[in-house]
């Protein structure tokens, strides 16, 4: 059963409808990765999502509760990070983390613990005692992130939580996540960086203009755009001999050769980047870079959607 | 038009009042404010003009009570509207980080200055010029000099001017649009009344004989006006120097800081005045031998964390910060309540005249401060973007709610000590000589019940700001409104039984209907000049009037505080199930 179920899900800012009937289910333990461009509607569903926001029509149901019939229920259940970050400037981070603790009634014989916890998870322990005005971008976003942690819900939503960082922060970010993977949790993240959603993502949902475009795992979206995977191979010994070899393989489409490599772009679904590699060596070229691209996200990104807002 | 505005070279002032223009409440406020202006001047022309079948002569030459009620009015706007309209222009574009964009554009800071200060001085004339066909009117009738004419015209003008200087100054210091629009009608009140302030504190001195009551009113140009409207504009205009002065000091002032604060965060300065003095305190505690007043314990959330940072961590809730507001307000209260008892012992015959005037002041003081940051409660969360992180919380809205009350009660506390001190003054001056007062209402009774509207009227007040802030989201205009509705609620009783009595042509009612009780003030200024209007004198009908009076507004103190802790989860804006057991 589906952690999530969003059901024809319709949401108005009065006479401006910015999620028009989207239905999408994110099972338990999966990483969703939620794409769409500005303006698309995926802030609008997550906020319907936290119990922030009404619908206009439909339902969602997390954990087997609908959050129109008991969303205090529901907020137990998850750990919701915004796109912007509010600060009270009168707190330190760790009267910050309390604070939320106490706010999602976890035990005040446990507090200190949890928020320790959510600290060292989060490597903000020797940041404890600062202002949280004073921290940095990143160190603000580890803190949201922390902040999500200390009721230990089984579903986070968030929000564009590496927008705006350096590649050290979105990295430290993407790494936070995938423990969180790790330990089971399920994960609904909206991004602009496809490239890093494609790292961490099990399925994806691509919305625009207020409209579900292409839902499911990468594999299926990509199967179902025919989309081809490249693949990278650096080879000691190449021939033409060899080149032909290579392309006269099923389920390979193109081979470019460039000054160091050749660029290899195969349908996975009759040739599997594993069994390219055995065949390949099988006829014997020596192989010293063999590098499958991340799945190209942004082409099956460009391909569903046409630029249009809602 | 793209050639002309091109050619004029004016880009923001063009695009201000471009902006403007497209707004609907623009054209809302100004056609309330027409119908207010029309209704109120034929009401006026209805009571002085509907026995002119008896001598219809009298109309000849009455144009000047006309005008100079029009006059009044024009004033008014201008104080009311013109602060609210200028102090957001800059303090608007830091907070949405816009202004150093200005500044790196090929705009000289002058530039954008005057082309800000334009841009609200011109909607403001368009409210002036509404008037004009009532102008004409009174024009007509007679009685009003041209150099009358030109003097009012003239210092209508350089109240725009200064108001709108001042204004601007202070959204240029200002980090945010709410700091400034308090800070705006702050300035302006002491810039008129910081003279009066230290002719009160001269304690019998000689300062009167050096400043004369002009010399206190000199920047105030309706003062101006009304002293120097018989004579000619030159003398208008020779007297009017200091206001020039005044607009040119403090356009440059916002000069200065345009640049200066153009980066300035929007922390509170409160708070960080506070914290300065703490350092400056631990300091001077090596010399004093380590004295500590209040031991400020450092805790974390308890169990109620909204309430927890409302009383320790925020200036206006924590303890140690307030018991120096508290200071800050008490010692200018003992000083003014002093300077009015000690320069007669004859204590006997003095009446607490001047006590009652800082009563007054007082209440105008806590209302105001109440309303405004009960107002901003739930609307600076959300201008913070820290809402929904506490609507994502499993906390009910009505605990979120109850919590954030607590800063507003302490506030209110601080305010009731001062009131405190004034009531028991009063009230042991009068115990020392009988009078037909004491008679009537007891300095025992005196003080119960004057305890009693301070601990009722403050919470009734921050309630309704409360509820005002809760439906409107945008911290400026919750801040605004709820200073309206509070303000409108004192007045309209007075202003309604004004028209009543024009048109039954009986002008005692304003002063003798119980009807006035429906405004918060009457019940406080009947108790303080123990007046009743339209009640016997009888000790019995003062306590019985006053207990209903109590009722009624405790009344609606309750109504307010349900209906936002009722209705808390709709007003805060999430997802809430009215059957949902929590």
């Amino acid at each position: 059963m589906a952690t999530v179920r969003v059901e024809n899900l319709w949401v108005k800012y009065g006479r401006f409808t910015a999620v028009k009937g989207i239905s999408f289910g994110i099972p338990e333990g999966e990483v969703f990765g939620f794409i769409g461009p500005n303006g698309a509607g995926k802030t609008s569903t997550i906020k319907v999502m936290a119990t922030l926001m009404k619908p206009a029509a439909g339902r969602v149901v997390i954990d087997g509760v609908d959050i129109a019939r008991t969303p205090t229920l529901v907020r137990k259940r998850i750990g919701y990070m915004p796109d912007s970050f509010g600060v009270y400037e009168d707190l330190t981070v760790k009267e910050y983390l309390h604070f939320f603790a106490a706010a999602y009634r976890v035990g005040h014989n446990r507090r200190e613990l949890v928020v320790t916890d959510a600290l060292a998870l989060t490597d903000l322990v020797h940041k404890e005692d600062s202002q949280v005005e004073a921290l940095s971008r990143g160190m603000k976003q580890r803190l949201g992130l922390a902040r999500t942690l200390l009721h230990d819900p089984d579903l986070f939503l968030l929000d564009e939580p590496a927008s705006g960082l350096d590649p050290r922060a979105r990295i430290e970010i993407r790494e936070l996540l995938k423990e969180l993977h790790k330990m089971g949790k399920t994960i609904l993240i909206s991004s602009h960086i496809l490239s890093e959603l494609a790292q961490l993502c099990t399925r994806i949902g691509i919305i625009e203009a207020g409209e579900m475009v292409a839902e499911g795992s990468l594999q299926e979206i990509y199967q179902r755009l025919q989309l081809m995977r490249v693949v990278h191979i650096q080879i000691a010994n190449l021939s033409d001999e060899l080149l032909q070899k290579i392309r006269a393989l099923q389920g390979v489409v193109l081979v470019e050769p460039s000054i160091d490599r050749i660029s290899v772009r195969i349908r996975e679904e009759e040739l599997t980047v594993e069994d390219l590699l055995d065949r390949v060596h099988s006829f014997g070229a020596r192989i010293y870079m063999y590098q499958p691209e991340a799945m190209d996200m942004e082409t099956a990104f460009m391909k569903l959607t046409q630029g249009k807002t809602a | 038009m793209k050639k002309f505005t091109l050619r004029l070279g004016l880009p923001l002032l063009w695009k201000e009042l471009t902006e403007m223009s497209t707004r609907k409440r623009t054209y809302i406020i100004r056609a309330i404010y027409a119908a207010f202006l029309f209704l109120c001047f034929s009401i006026f022309f209805y009571s002085e003009y509907s026995d002119l079948h008896l001598s219809p002569f009298r109309i000849f030459g009455s144009g000047r009570y006309i005008f100079e009620f029009l006059l009044i009015f024009q004033f008014g706007a201008i104080y009311t509207f013109l602060p609210a309209m200028m102090s957001v222009t800059l303090a608007n574009e830091k907070e949405r980080q816009t202004l150093p964009l200005l500044l790196l554009t090929d705009l000289r800071p002058w530039e954008i200055l005057l082309q800000k200060f334009f841009s609200r001085l011109i909607p403001i004339l368009t409210f002036l010029l509404v008037s004009l066909p009532v102008m004409a009117i009174a024009y007509s009738l007679g009685g009003i000099t041209t150099e009358y004419l030109y003097s009012a015209v003239f210092l209508l003008l350089l109240t725009c001017l200064q108001v709108g200087a001042v204004s601007l100054a202070t959204s240029s210091y200002c980090s945010s649009t709410p700091r400034a629009l308090l800070f705006s009608y702050g300035v302006i009140f002491l810039l008129y009344f910081w003279v009066l302030f230290l002719l009160v504190l001269n304690l019998g001195g000689d300062l009167e004989r050096v400043l004369s009551e002009d010399t206190a009113f000199a920047l105030l140009p309706p003062y101006l006006l009304g002293t120097t409207s018989a004579e000619s504009f030159e003398v208008v205009l020779n007297r009017s120097i200091p206001i020039i002065v005044s607009v040119l000091g403090f356009l440059l002032i916002a000069r200065i800081f345009l640049i200066r604060r153009a980066l300035v965060s929007a922390r509170s300065v409160t708070l960080r005045a506070f914290r300065v003095l703490d350092r400056f305190m631990n300091w001077a505690n090596r010399f004093v031998g380590g004295i500590v007043l209040v031991k400020e314990k450092k805790t974390l959330s308890g169990n109620e964390p909204i309430a927890w940072r409302e009383t320790s961590k925020k200036s206006l809730g924590n303890t140690r910060y307030l018991l120096r507001i508290l200071v800050v307000i008490e010692i200018p209260v003992l000083l003014f309540a002093l300077a009015d008892i000690l320069p007669t012992w004859e204590w006997s015959r003095r009446e607490a005249l001047g006590l009652s005037a800082i009563v007054f002041v007082l209440w105008a003081i806590a209302i105001t401060v109440v309303s405004t940051f009960s107002a901003n409660l739930v609307a600076s969360e959300r201008s913070h973007q820290t809402l929904d992180l506490l609507l994502v919380t499993p906390l009910r809205g009505r605990d979120i709610i109850r919590q954030k009350m607590r800063g507003i009660y302490r506030i209110i506390w601080v305010f009731a000590i001062p009131f405190a001190t004034v009531f028991a003054l009063e009230a042991w001056l009068e115990s020392i000589r009988w009078t037909w007062f004491t008679y009537t209402l007891s300095s025992g009774i005196y003080l119960v019940l004057s305890f009693l509207m301070v601990l009722i009227y403050l919470p009734m007040f921050s309630w309704v700001s409360l509820w005002v802030g809760l439906k409107i989201r945008r911290q400026v205009r919750a801040i605004a409104a709820a200073l309206i509705v509070n303000f409108a609620w004192i007045v309209t009783p007075f202003f309604l039984l004004w028209i009543i009595a024009v048109l039954t042509d009986y002008p005692p009612l304003i002063a003798d209907s119980p009807l006035l009780f429906f405004s918060p003030v009457t019940m406080i200024a009947s108790v303080e000049y123990r007046e009743f209007p339209g009640v016997p004198e009888a000790t019995a009908s003062y306590a019985l009037v006053s207990a209903f009076n109590l009722l009624w507004y405790c009344g609606i103190l309750f109504f307010f505080r349900w209906l936002c802790l009722r209705r808390a989860d709709r007003y805060l804006g999430r997802i809430y199930y009215k059957l949902e057991k929590t």
